[in-house]
């Protein structure tokens, strides 16, 4: 039973024309189905959905592509499988991948949050490849997301879900056009998470 | 400026928890949290959210719940 101050909520339809922004954090397709409910809100000025909602605005990625979604009013965050295996080709090819020959990645992913309860699988289940080249929808999401800013990205991915709630990890195999040194790397790394391009960084 | 965050869940939360610490920074007048199911379990930290001065929603006819008060 809840208690009595917990039942005390708003109804979301009184505020809903009132809010500025909103930020749908729904199950699956939640946000492309209420995109329709999103536009009809006159008073929104921008909204964004999380990474299984492709297609809903543009792709962006913190860190990645921050001038791509100035003045856009829908915005996809992509999912954290696409955050991770970004960093991990930008980290060791460069920003714009410019050292990037080509990649490969399993994905290992736990079945679903610690909070839900729907998806669990009894045991470790491989997933079907979407394309003969790029493989699982998770290179075809990193490959959309650089096609915006107009980078071509060699990646090929597959995806195996574990009968656990905890964590997702990558396998990764990547093959660069030139070595490099740990500074490199740092640098890459540094440049990643920081807003601006240049840090001037003396390495 | 009024934001709302829906749902409420693994990511939700997370992002609310984020809109709370930096209100002022961003210009936030009202954050709002959308919960689709209310269970007992998730008392607490609904209550938790409120206390940090997130203002919790749900739909109106939310089922066993159309009773709720504003």
């Amino acid at each position: 039973m809840l208690s009595k101050k917990t039942k005390r909520f708003r109804g979301i339809e009184k505020i809903i024309s009132t809010i500025d922004y909103i930020c749908d954090t729904g199950k699956n397709g939640s946000g492309l189905q209420n995109k329709s409910l999103y536009e009809s809100l006159v008073n929104l000025k921008g909204c964004s959905a999380q990474g299984s909602e492709n297609g809903f605005g543009i792709s962006f990625m913190s860190g990645m592509n921050e001038k791509i979604i100035q003045g856009q009013k829908f915005v996809h965050i992509v999912s954290c499988n696409t955050h991770g295996t970004s960093s991990l080709l930008t980290t060791f090819a460069g920003r714009q991948l410019e050292n990037l020959e080509a990649a490969e990645m399993v994905l290992v992913r736990r079945s679903e949050d610690i909070g839900n309860h729907e998806r669990l699988v009894s045991a470790n289940v491989v997933a079907r490849h979407l394309d003969p080249n790029l493989g699982t929808h998770h290179a075809i999401d990193v490959c959309d997301m650089f096609a915006f800013q107009n980078i071509k990205c060699n990646l090929t991915s597959s995806d195996i879900t574990t009968p656990s709630q905890l964590m997702h990890s990558v396998r990764f195999n990547i093959k660069l056009k030139n070595s490099l040194s740990k500074a490199d790397v740092l640098y890459h790394y540094l440049v990643q998470i920081s807003p601006k391009d240049n840090l001037g960084l003396v390495m | 400026m009024n934001v709302l965050v829906s749902v409420i869940g693994n990511i939700g939360t997370t992002i609310l928890n984020l809109l709370v610490q930096y209100k002022s920074d961003l210009g936030i007048s009202k954050i709002y949290g959308n919960k689709h199911t209310i269970n007992a379990w998730n008392e607490v930290e609904l209550n938790h959210l409120r206390n940090l001065g997130v203002l919790i929603c749900c739909p109106k006819k939310q089922k066993g719940f159309e009773e709720l008060k504003k």
